[in-house]
């Protein structure tokens, strides 16, 4: 518990770290943000006091100095007050809540498949080493894991969905269609998502089963496991039971550098296939320097990155009795 | 050219004899190169990488064609006098894929030189100092690395009016120092408490001696495989700041080559040759240094290296020429 507790701690702080880099950053960079925005979407803005308001908040202004800006923006930020988009005059709010059950749809789907394949990948290619997986599967995965992203969604766009046809090419469901909670609109919402979390899978696989295999080799010399093969135990009970048990938990714990590359991944992703979740909003509002959606939705992936994370610890508290212990 | 690295590692060692104490300082290089060399893995990747940075050097001297002067009929498809296809405004793909190296390996390797640079300060200075230092050190470390990086440099790039090349590898940079600061800082505590360090520091040796004299040149084989490693990571970033547009995209670089591709919607039109070329050569370099940190890992790690020396399929594939 006490290691859980620290834990929150530590991502609470982070949390409030991501929040003060929000603030900070429009502040710091050369030039006015808030000036381009004005030049940019002018009679919008002008035409409404209170998004002029809002936007000084959280971009900074001449006139309102730091250290008194500071808290406004905080109080702003933990009452949900985060503005209205300045390209389309739509509640930050809502553009989050339409978009991010996507991004966790298909970052959820993805990285626990790739969690499930990569470490049983890695605990066979360690387990039988010279075998078929450790020669074929390691370099295979390894040269996978050197693809990035988007080159890998081009790919995967290109010859699985518009040579192949097997998969839909773009976007999360038919554009006719409006989304509603029905069977038929799952349905559609399961064919849209199947290629990009294939590629979701693709990309993060290697770094579990590299991972795994590389502990397991270690964990397969120990005298536990050498002591379970004497005792006559199946080749399977030993290799999940004894060596897989527990060369499992030091790859967890590079579960964060994991999970944030992934996101990273992720937005690449949803831009090559048009998928409207989190990542490709947030390029789009990046690269239309609509400021009030970017900094929410910088907040809000660290927000569920940092969940994750926490998840994730209490998923390694469950693992190893040696953390419940002390 | 796999002749030519070999050449300068059995050749070196030979001058020994004449000039004895200049000879030893040459020689250390061939040293790990040889080591890394006799790795079939390794021995790939460095081949791979040296070709990757020649063919890059030598562009101008492999095509005629500008890369950002279109010349031939747009949207061919691979040919003698395209070998890699023209895009939609007529540009030459494969001048483009050739010259492009330069933008991208430029922009790495200034921000892996940045990222490093602050890693070895902060984890080195942290382990030895201990206390609140280290505290602070290692909490600003964890907090970054829990922050995801391409959201953020998305972010930065956004408040930025103009994101040039060094803008890109400085903010790569900045935010890419994080992961290995914890790596260097968990290394140099192991070191600190060895017995020269404590001498050196009963002696009164001052910290910045005992950080950069004593302790640094001890975790030098640590610091290169954390350099590949934030290399792999900024040739990523770089590349998908590019891809994603937020990068000066009239200059002609692996990313931008990309970004043109979705932006001319090339997918639907069946020119694959505009985004595959260049996503190769972004990829085979992410590759050759994956391949040359297995070669380290398991030049450090004896327990990674089988025994019996049988990975038939592997061996065959993966050895170089020279070492037939």
């Amino acid at each position: 518990m006490r290691f859980l507790a620290r834990r929150l701690l530590f991502y609470l702080l982070a949390f409030f770290a991501a929040i003060t880099l929000n603030f900070l950053l429009p502040r710091l960079m050369p030039g006015s943000p808030l000036d381009g925005l004005i030049l940019r979407y002018g009679d919008a803005i002008r035409s409404n006091p209170d998004i002029l308001k809002q936007l000084q908040a959280s971009l900074g202004s001449s006139d309102d100095p730091i250290w008194s800006a500071y808290p406004t923006y905080l109080a702003n930020t933990f009452t949900g007050n985060l503005g209205v988009s300045t390209s389309n005059q739509v509640p930050v709010t809502e553009v989050i809540r339409n978009t991010l059950p996507w991004s966790i749809l298909l970052v959820g789907m993805g990285f626990v498949l790739s969690f499930v394949i990569g470490t049983f990948l890695g605990a066979v290619a360690a387990w039988r080493r010279g075998g078929f997986v450790d020669t074929v599967g390691t370099p295979a995965l390894m040269a996978l894991l050197s693809f990035p992203a988007f080159f890998l969604s081009l790919l995967a766009v290109y010859f699985l969905a518009f040579r192949l046809a097997w998969f839909p090419p773009q976007h999360a469901y038919p554009i006719d269609v409006v989304p509603t909670w029905s069977w038929e609109f799952a349905g559609d919402a399961f064919r849209h998502a199947q290629l990009p979390v294939l590629v979701v899978v693709a990309l993060s696989v290697g770094g579990w089963m590299l991972g795994m295999r590389n502990v397991m080799i270690t964990t397969v010399q120990e005298d536990y496991v050498t002591m379970a093969r004497a005792k006559g135990l199946p080749d399977r009970q030993v290799m999940t039971g004894y060596a897989a048990r527990n060369a499992i938990l030091p790859p967890l714990t590079a579960f964060a550098s994991f999970f944030a590359s992934a996101v990273g991944g992720l937005i690449l992703v949803e831009v090559v296939f048009s998928y409207p979740g989190v990542g490709l909003t947030l390029q789009q509002a990046a690269l239309g320097h609509d400021y009030p959606v970017v900094q929410a939705l910088l907040l809000v992936i660290s927000f569920c990155v940092l969940l994750a994370n926490f998840i994730m610890d209490c998923v390694y508290v469950l693992l190893d009795p040696r953390v419940r212990a002390s | 050219m796999t002749e030519l690295v070999q050449s300068t590692a059995q050749t070196a060692p030979a001058v020994e004899p004449t000039h004895h104490i200049r000879a030893r300082r040459t020689a250390r290089v061939p040293e790990w190169l040889r080591l890394l060399l006799r790795n079939r893995m390794s021995a790939f990747g460095i081949v791979l990488l040296t070709t990757i940075v020649l063919v890059t050097i030598l562009a101008p001297l492999l095509t005629s064609q500008d890369p950002a002067n279109p010349r031939s009929l747009p949207g061919q498809a691979p040919s003698w006098v395209d070998p890699m296809g023209t895009t939609d405004q007529g540009y030459s793909v494969y001048a483009q894929v050739i010259h492009g190296g330069r933008i991208s390996l430029v922009v790495a390797l200034v921000a892996t030189m940045i990222a490093m640079t602050i890693s070895i300060v902060l984890g080195l200075l942290a382990a030895y100092k201990g206390g609140l230092v280290d505290d602070i050190v290692n909490l600003v470390a964890n907090i970054f690395i829990v922050i995801p990086g391409l959201p953020l440099l998305i972010v930065i790039a956004s408040f930025l009016e103009q994101t040039g090349p060094m803008v890109m590898a400085l903010i790569i940079g900045l935010t890419s120092w994080a992961i290995e600061t914890r790596v260097l800082r968990g290394q140099a505590l192991s070191i600190c408490n060895r017995d020269f360090i404590l001498a050196a520091r009963a002696s009164g040796e001052s910290t910045a001696r005992i950080v950069f004299r004593e302790l640094l040149p001890n975790m030098l084989s640590r610091i290169a495989a954390g350099f590949a490693f934030v290399f792999i990571n900024a040739v990523f970033f770089e590349a998908a700041l590019e891809f994603l547009g937020f990068a000066d995209v009239n200059k002609v670089s692996w990313g931008t080559t990309l970004y043109w591709a979705t932006v001319n919607s090339t997918l639907l039109q069946g020119e694959w040759w505009h985004f595959v070329f260049p996503g190769l050569a972004i990829s085979l370099t992410l590759l050759s240094i994956v391949f040359i940190n297995y070669g380290i890992d398991e030049l450090a790690d004896p327990r990674l290296r089988l025994k019996d020396e049988r990975r038939g399929v592997l061996r065959r594939v993966f050895r170089p020429r020279s070492a037939l």
